[in-house]
């Protein structure tokens, strides 16, 4: 029988490769936060806040002959950071004279940093990272048991 | 005569099936967070199903994994408690197959040893 999806410990890295994939987001969420108070002025731009794009990961081998197209021949193989991109909102402008940063206007930019943003994508990505544990964890419960039931 | 092809050929195509649709489901939950991914699903007993009451062989039905486009075009269709859902189901049936071509071989074991 000729399955797309075989191997045993497949299953394994493509539940890998979405907690890797959340670990990933969550760095660049701390990084956004670490940075969220760099102040900047027209010339200097203040921190840019960074957003993670994933995409789908595909088996190679089969990818090239079905041509990309979606059925059977499409293999799972999880998913991947396909780029961090930068967030293009406007930076919000404070009026703050004796600022270092401060223009001959006392005009002083911020990051476009949402706090309560980040801590909200911080919640979503520990729920997304517990589910892909709780299947990786049935996953494995599942081939346990059948070791368990074949063993002679 | 003993065929152990025969004997437990579903056993073992019902297992392949589960195999590959709980890859199908921790792919899907990899996925969650990805813009405009449709979810895997493979299928088997409908078509099992569909064979049977078309009086066609049930012998070969192959299972088809394919993608479900429900859902808004362009967005993502993944739930996740219904994948979480879904592996559970996957795997309780996959320990009753296996148990299924465990006792098999048990039986036979103990035609031959005599426990």
């Amino acid at each position: 029988m000729n399955d797309p999806m075989k191997g045993v410990f497949r299953g394994f890295d493509i539940a890998g490769a979405g907690l890797r994939a959340q670990l990933q987001r969550s760095e660049i969420v701390a990084s956004n936060l670490g940075n969220m108070h760099r102040t900047g002025n027209a010339k200097n731009e203040p921190y840019r806040r960074k957003v993670v794009v994933f995409e789908e990961l595909l088996d190679q081998a089969s990818k090239g002959a079905a041509g990309g197209g979606s059925g059977r021949d499409m293999v799972a193989g999880g998913v991947a950071v396909a780029k961090v991109a930068e967030d293009q909102s406007p930076f919000p402008v404070y009026y703050q004279p004796g600022h270092p940063d401060a223009d001959e206007n006392g005009q002083v930019m911020g990051s476009n940093v949402e706090l309560f943003r980040e801590l909200i994508d911080m919640q979503a990505i520990e729920r997304n990272f517990d589910a892909n544990l709780t299947a990786m964890r049935t996953y494995r419960s599942m081939l346990q048991n059948s070791i368990t039931n074949l063993r002679g | 005569m003993i065929d152990f092809d025969r004997d437990i050929s579903f056993q073992r195509r019902m297992l392949d099936v589960l195999d590959a649709r709980s890859k199908a489901g921790l792919h899907n939950l990899a996925n969650q967070d990805v813009a405009g991914f449709k979810r895997y699903v493979v299928r088997f007993e409908d078509l099992l199903k569909q064979a049977e009451a078309g009086g066609s062989g049930a012998d070969d039905v192959e299972p088809v994994t394919e993608r479900d486009q429900s859902g808004r075009p362009g967005a993502n269709n993944v739930v996740v408690m219904e994948e979480l859902a879904m592996l559970g189901k996957t795997s309780l049936l996959h320990d009753m197959m296996t148990r299924r071509v465990g006792s098999y071989f048990a039986t036979l074991n103990k035609a031959v040893v005599g426990r």
